[in-house]
């Protein structure tokens, strides 16, 4: 046995030893609790101690055999294709002949199976074009927050922000409802808004509220910048103007943020006076 | 009688914050005579004589004893460039000097904004948690290591602030940070909210190193790099490479 | 022993000749030619990691309050079960979290090594013919490994994959005519759906391995029977192959391949932290955190939503929403070129022939740009992707930078495949004159004696 030999054979013992305690190690780790560290670092040399011992038997312990395989093309003799190709047609030849209308019935019916079996995929969800755009906003639903309580007007000085929803669609029940009719009330100075001619007294007292679901892929536009006075969104970085009605500053949202229109309560508490001005969140091929 | 009762609200906040050392009991009249002073010095260029605001800064009519302290506690006022975002930093005053200042500012400016909050931090992690997502993470990330807000702006990270000036950023809102009265958020969920917030600097690793400032970002930086570069390193120990 | 086994399966099966040509089959030594297997080890291993996951996780999205005292912040919260379980499966489970991290290493680097043995494949074209049929399936592939993680990372329902599945939604409700109908096939109704979690899973632990599992099986059947490629070189020919032997070279080479890819995922699982939807927290819909990133293999997408043009396109009642053309219509277009690609350029380079042999990248300009180009295209969209981190990093404007980014996504990698055509006719010229062309030698006598030989380049 010459000398790198039996230095290789050392090498990939010594691995081999790395591995067995790799595996020691992880064994213990995993007996005496979960640190994930050590557990990972024995599971780890447990394999990479072989990995090594067989790097080290390839690289010097097994001699550099070379082969050689012969690699004619795929393509078969000229005859045999003929044959093949003989073979299929005539088979579809004895099957249709001259009764290419029996045929066309035959796939008509297998085509129909093939729609029929579609139709248990209809059981997989309610009907997407109902739900898309439903919204609890109407005239007169008070705005309130995730826990129910109604939403006053002292709750939000100027410069503030609460995520609001509209009253009786709120709780554990109604998740997916809230998910869609979250809006983002702020509170401006009321001087400063300006809104188009025809949302004037949407925004009393400075209170204006926008759709929380951005309409470029529908994450929340949570982030608030008060003084600038823009909405922005931390997915794609849409940015929306807050004081004329949502259009848009920057970003890849093609449409303005649906704003909601509000009024002031006798009891102090905000109340949409309409539904939302748009369709929420993004665009859909049926803008319903 | 307001200028006192400022006084006394900020000695009061100085207390309840940790670290800070016991005041000095300086008479009042005096303390914003000192202020008036360090004002004119420090702070007139941008915010105007009388705190009537220039172009380069509002005015401080009115805004209240907590708004001041947190600036000039944290170091973001005096603001190096004008209309550059305020960021943290090592605080140009002492604290004998911050209160001088508050004292003036809330005396001639009048009484209004956000007064000096006291926060308790509290047990209920579960609260303080809920709170943060609903109002803080978006701007300041899940862990509170910030992000950018947009326009070269950042929200910053949370670890360096103390409990009582986490409270004070709450209620006033500094920059273009929304601001949360106690109707908002009450002091309850305040006390709660600081003591989750604590929770940033001992974060739970433990899956190994953490990139979570990073997220997938991170992850497929090293996923690239140690994952298929180490198997690269395995497969050019056992294979040829081309033989010119 | 081994005869008798030998014996056992010929009396069965036939199995002696199979035997003799299998273990003395030809595998070419050049390394890079164990980027297939790289992924391949990775699909054991994911399959091996994840079937012990499924023990642990709870595809439900019912609601459960979740009591453990290693996340105190979370103790008493109302969660979905799926997300409780795998806070459960993280802490309370001796090696859970070990697995369930080096499962989501593994994930990342199977994307990775499919695209770098894809690479590899592509631009020594080894995709021509008659291995053009391998390469559809070979593309098939990736898309369904890329299918398998997305769905994983989304399984936990924690805040930063929620925010992903809306956006994948709204991405599915912008495909026209079709779209909310296949939005619904997904998620089982509006985001959040009671359906959504247990689809998903059935989708990442069933559907989807069952068709990798079968295409990559085919995939190997085809290129067993086909034989390798090989790079030229001395003594090889387009009608043989050169290389290892299957048994017992080869077969060593790469246990030792499979054992350093399971050594080096359990350690980054062990020692990395990933996906920690522990500090994300339960999925919330109407809330959000920020930097929100999807993992890599996905980022090129986001990052294509964020440079993507605000164009909204109205056709009466209906509407092509903006999102429609990063979202759709890219990706659409960049894997239908892909797949076609082999087809593209036996047209364009009117090459009809098969090949045995590779070409090295700089023999082909025309592909090697168009690599090139790809591959700095979707670079610039992965990076795009992080245009936040990248902007507070480097104390910018995320807006200005996003500019930055929608000019460069289409200037840099015409520029790339500009680069790349200069660099390969230079290594073309360079290869010339190294014995590869063939060239006339003239022997010339130097002033000092002695023979100096003279190249001159015969033109191919």
């Amino acid at each position: 046995m010459s000398s790198p030999e039996r230095r290789g054979q050392r090498i990939a013992a010594v691995w081999f030893l790395v591995s067995i305690a790799g595996s020691v190690l992880f064994a213990t780790a995993f007996a005496l609790g979960t640190n994930t560290q050590l557990q990972g670092l024995g599971a780890a040399l447990a394999c990479l101690g072989i990995a090594g011992a067989l790097v080290t038997a390839s690289r010097v312990l097994l001699p550099k055999l070379q082969t050689e395989d012969l690699h004619p093309s795929e393509r078969s003799p000229e005859a045999e294709r003929e044959d093949a190709s003989l073979l299929l047609d005539d088979g579809v030849q004895q099957v249709v002949g001259r009764r290419t209308w029996l045929v066309r019935l035959g796939v008509g019916a297998l085509g129909v199976l093939g729609l029929a079996a579609l139709f248990p995929l209809r059981s997989l969800g309610p009907s997407p074009v109902r739900e898309v755009g439903k919204s609890g906003w109407k005239a007169g639903v008070r705005l309130v927050r995730d826990d129910g309580t109604p939403v006053t007007t002292d709750l939000l000085d100027v410069g503030s922000v609460v995520t609001a929803f509209p009253e009786g669609h709120v709780g554990p029940d109604h998740e997916t409802e809230m998910a869609s009719d979250a809006v983002m009330l702020v509170r401006v100075i009321d001087g400063s808004l300006e809104l188009p001619a025809a949302r004037k007294d949407w925004a009393p007292q400075g209170f204006v509220a926008y759709s929380k679901i951005c309409t470029h892929a529908g994450c929340p536009v949570a982030l608030y910048r008060e003084g600038p006075q823009q909405l922005l969104c931390p997915c794609h970085q849409s940015t929306f103007n807050v004081l004329d009605g949502g259009s848009v500053v920057f970003g890849p949202a093609a449409r303005p943020l649906p704003q909601l229109p509000l009024e002031v309560g006798a009891d102090g508490t905000l109340r949409a006076r309409a539904g939302m001005s748009d369709f929420i969140g993004p665009d859909a091929w049926e803008h319903a | 009688m307001i200028a006192l009762l400022a006084a006394v609200l900020a000695l009061a906040a100085s207390q309840t914050s940790k670290g800070m050392p016991p005041l000095q009991k300086a008479p009042p009249t005096q303390r914003v005579a000192v202020g008036a002073e360090l004002y004119a010095e420090h702070c007139i260029s941008c915010h105007g004589a009388n705190l009537i605001g220039t172009p380069s800064g509002p005015p401080l009519i009115r805004v209240g004893a907590a708004n001041v302290d947190f600036q000039l506690a944290t170091g973001r006022m005096p603001l190096e460039v004008p209309g550059t975002e305020p960021m943290r930093g090592p605080p140009s005053f002492s604290r004998d000097q911050i209160d001088a200042i508050v004292a003036y500012v809330t005396t001639h400016g009048g009484a209004g904004g956000p007064p000096t909050p006291t926060v308790q931090p509290s047990r209920d992690l579960t609260r303080g948690r809920v709170v943060w997502e609903d109002n803080c993470q978006q701007c300041h990330g899940a862990t509170g290591y910030g992000a950018v807000t947009g326009f070269g702006w950042i929200a910053p990270p949370i670890t360096p602030a103390t409990p009582q000036q986490i409270a004070e950023a709450v209620r006033v809102g500094p920059g273009i940070m929304p601001k949360f009265n106690e109707h908002a958020l009450p002091q309850r969920d305040l006390d709660a909210l600081v003591a989750y917030a604590d929770t940033f600097r001992r974060p739970d690793d433990s899956g190994g190193y953490s990139m979570v400032s990073a997220g997938p970002v991170g992850e497929g930086l090293v996923g690239w790099l140690v994952g298929v570069g180490g198997a690269v390193i395995v497969m050019l120990l056992v294979g040829e490479t081309l033989k010119r | 022993m081994i005869r008798s086994l030998v014996r056992a399966l010929d009396d069965r099966l036939g199995a002696a000749p199979f035997l003799r040509s299998a273990l003395r089959k030809a595998f070419p030594d050049h390394w890079s030619f164990m980027l297939g297997e790289l992924a391949a080890y990775c699909f054991i291993f994911i399959l091996l990691s994840g079937t012990y996951l499924t023990f642990f996780f709870h595809p439900s999205d019912a609601r459960v309050v979740y009591h453990g005292t290693a996340v105190p912040s979370l103790d008493g919260r109302t969660m979905t079960d799926a997300y409780a379980s795998v806070l459960k499966l993280s802490f309370e489970t001796q090696v859970g979290l070990l697995i369930r991290q080096a499962h989501h290493w593994c994930a990342l680097v199977f994307a990775a090594a499919a695209i770098t043995h894809m690479g590899r494949i592509f631009f020594t074209g080894a995709f021509r013919k008659p291995r053009d049929l391998n390469w559809p399936i070979g593309l098939t592939l990736l898309l369904l490994v890329m299918a398998d993680g997305f769905t994983g990372y989304s399984l936990p329902d924690d805040q930063l994959s929620g925010a992903g599945l809306k956006i994948a939604q709204s991405i599915a409700l912008s495909i026209p005519v079709i779209g909310s109908w296949v939005a619904w096939l997904f998620f089982g109704g509006n985001i959040p759906s009671t359906e959504t979690t247990n689809r998903l899973f059935a989708i990442h632990i069933l559907f989807v391995p069952l068709a990798l599992a079968a295409l990559l099986t085919l995939h190997v059947a085809i290129l067993w029977r086909q034989k390798h490629t090989q790079f030229p070189g001395e003594g090889r020919r387009e009608n043989n192959v050169k290389g290892s032997p299957l048994w017992p070279t080869y077969t060593v080479k790469s246990l030792a391949l499979m054992m350093g890819t399971f050594g080096v995922l359990l350690l980054l699982g062990g020692f990395v932290q990933i996906n920690p939807i522990w500090l994300y927290g339960p999925y919330v819909p109407w809330t959000v955190s920020s930097p929100a990133q999807p993992d890599w293999y996905v980022g090129w997408l986001d990052g294509a939503l964020r440079v993507g043009p605000p164009l909204a396109i109205h056709l009466g009642p209906y509407t092509i929403s903006a999102l429609f053309w990063p979202g759709v219509a890219l990706p659409a277009a960049l894997f239908a070129i892909l797949y076609a690609w082999p087809w593209i350029e036996r047209a364009l380079q009117r090459d009809h022939a098969e090949h045995e042999l590779l070409q090295f990248p700089w023999q082909n300009p025309m592909r090697t740009a168009f690599g090139v180009a790809v591959l700095t295209f979707t670079a610039m969209l992965l990076l795009a992707g992080s245009d936040d981190i990248q902007a507070r990093m480097l104390r910018i404007s995320v807006q200005q930078l996003a500019w930055f980014y929608r000019i460069a996504v289409w200037v840099l990698p015409l520029l790339a495949a500009a680069i790349a055509v200069r660099i390969c006719r230079e290594l073309q010229a360079r290869h010339a004159y190294e014995g590869d062309h063939p060239a006339r030698v003239v022997l010339k006598r130097g002033e000092e004696g002695g023979y100096e030989e003279e190249r001159t380049l015969i033109p191919r």
